[in-house]
């Protein structure tokens, strides 16, 4: 690691710099308020316990990275009021827009009156305080994810085919309101966003539909956020491999990638972004055996460590099932990897 | 137009995506004097069939099969008007299907659900984020012969555990099924939880949910 901390580390791989470090960044959050018997109401309502069980269950497992945030309730704030399908108060927001009309009945959105943002914020300044080498990310859905939450899921599919301009105006419309509140996130200090796209990969949507609906608003999104300086890190959660040349034109630092070949990636995108990923969480680091474990993760990191643009993580969230040791047996496989990589 | 004229064109309508369309070609199809059931099963349901084809083969994906299935069942819902009552309740099995509880992803469970209605089966969807509580009470209420289960999270699949737990604590857990599905959900998973299957995708439920049906 020489004299650089793990934030640094984690800053010099999103810009492609290289380094002789591996870090091991696990998406744990539900993962580590069980350890600390918390549901996720508890956490969500308490910053303190919220960093409590985050950094504990790091620290005590030895991987890297705090997720201090998830930054996806807007749609709470600007449409809890209006009915949902179901003709009842949604309260989230979700399933309230279903017209271009429904979009001039939402309310302001005020970042500093977002309780579900004011929590990350609060999170954060604690985990700068008690942790203050470990790189902090907030999870954060993008205009076009929150779009389709807005809609939901099936009106929001269906609009994709019918009236995809529905969708499209949604998107653009939450575009300043998201963006605002990711202003207070990389003014607070954040290292980087973490930007999940589930329902847009070849598991649900063509890459025309991508194309169609999504990709010019994340251009503009995404590149909002490189130009305010922040640092982005895009979950292509799902089947991507069919428009990975899209999302290559997204302003993402790195793409933590699932449901495909990390080597394949690190081959043809490594030079250009930073690879996360990409340990099945469920049949590998939830029902592997320890041996197995370190067999997958010691070989993504041979696979794409080599020009250290790479973080060892899951394919997604790991779950709260997930045995101690195989969490264990990621991080020494890491650290194994690194001694061959880069001749430690 | 000859009956396989009409027949084709109704399959064309839901493959096509013309849920307005449809309607239309209902009508003059029963104006025709032709049968409303082999309009709804050699008609729609065929077309309906052949669009899950082409999402298994990835030529559709959900927002396509979605479209599809509101055409097919605009045009059902125009058939229905010419059904007599008893034709109207017709099905092969019923399953209760759900998204566990913690767990609000539910396009999952709506292409199963799809899928199951038009292969024959009285599917009685209570939702997502359902409690299993509120699953084992739609079983015995509805004297389903199987519960279908979904989860996207690997956070929330382990509700499954629990919703089978509770239909063992009932009673009922010999009488009914249980196949899961999601995208953290496998076939180890099932295994270890004690459900009866597991399948990968909304036209594998069906095949599961014939198999499993057929054995008891």
């Amino acid at each position: 690691m020489g004299q650089l901390n793990k934030r640094e580390i984690t800053k010099n791989i999103l810009e492609h710099k290289g380094t002789d470090y591996i870090p091991v960044m696990l998406n744990a959050v539900t993962f580590s308020a069980a350890q600390y018997g918390y549901s996720m109401m508890d956490i969500f309502a308490s910053s303190e316990k919220w960093a409590e069980c985050v950094m504990g269950t790091r620290e005590k497992l030895g991987f890297d990275g705090l997720c201090c945030g998830n930054y996806v309730l807007v749609p709470a704030m600007i449409a809890g009021h209006m009915e949902n399908s179901g003709g009842v108060a949604s309260g989230n927001g979700e399933d309230t827009i279903h017209c271009l009309e429904d979009i001039e009945k939402l309310k302001p959105y005020d970042p500093d009156q977002c309780m579900n943002l004011q929590g990350g914020l609060k999170t954060l300044e604690i985990m700068r305080r008690e942790q203050p080498d470990e790189p902090a990310y907030v999870i954060i859905l993008n205009p076009a994810s929150i779009a389709l939450n807005m809609m939901g899921g099936k009106n929001a599919f269906k609009s994709m085919i019918t009236n995809p301009n529905l969708f499209i105006t949604l998107a653009n419309t939450m575009e300043d309101m998201v963006f605002s509140g990711a202003q207070k996130l990389i003014d607070a200090g954040v290292d980087y966003l973490w930007s999940p796209m589930p329902n847009f990969s070849g598991y649900c949507i063509s890459r025309k539909s991508y194309e169609k609906c999504c990709w010019e608003s994340n251009k503009r999104f995404n590149k909002r956020i490189h130009d305010a300086g922040a640092k982005l890190v895009i979950h292509t959660c799902g089947k991507y491999d069919d428009r990975l040349d899209l999302v290559e034109q997204e302003y993402g630092d790195g793409w933590h990638i699932s449901d495909t070949v990390t080597a394949n990636i690190a081959e043809k995108y490594g030079d250009k972004v930073a690879i996360m990923g990409n340990i099945p969480c469920s049949s590998v680091l939830m029902e592997g055996t320890p041996e197995e474990v370190y067999r997958i993760a010691y070989q993504d990191c041979l696979d794409a460590g080599k020009n250290g643009g790479f973080i060892l993580s899951g394919d997604c969230d790991m779950s709260p099932l997930t045995p101690l040791e195989n969490i264990r047996q990621v991080v020494q496989a890491a650290r194994a990897a690194e001694k061959v990589l880069y001749k430690k | 137009m000859t009956k396989e004229e009409f027949l084709k064109k109704l399959s064309d309508c839901v493959v096509d995506m013309e849920e307005d369309s449809v309607v239309n070609i209902v009508k003059e199809y029963i104006q025709a004097g032709y049968d409303p059931q082999e309009g709804m099963l050699d008609g729609l349901v065929d077309g309906m069939k052949r669009a899950s084809v082409l999402f298994d083969e990835e030529e559709y994906y959900i927002p396509e099969l979605l479209v599809c299935a509101d055409a097919m069942n605009n045009g059902i819902e125009e058939f229905r008007k010419y059904l007599p009552e008893a034709k109207k309740d017709d099905n092969q099995g019923r399953i209760v299907l759900a998204v566990v509880q913690g767990d609000t992803h539910d396009i999952g469970k709506d292409l199963v659900k799809i899928m199951l209605e038009t292969y024959g089966y009285r599917v009685v969807d209570v939702g997502r984020d359902v409690s299993s509580e509120k699953i084992v009470a739609a079983v015995i209420e509805e004297n389903a012969d199987m519960i279908a289960l979904s989860a996207l999270m690997t956070t929330t699949m382990q509700e499954m555990k629990k919703v089978i737990e509770l239909a063992e604590k009932k009673g009922i857990r010999k009488q009914v099924k249980i196949i899961i599905g999601g995208a953290p959900v496998s076939q180890n998973f099932s295994n270890s939880i004690g459900a009866d299957g597991y399948s990968s995708s909304a036209i594998g439920a069906v095949r599961l949910v014939e198999t499993l049906l057929k054995t008891t």
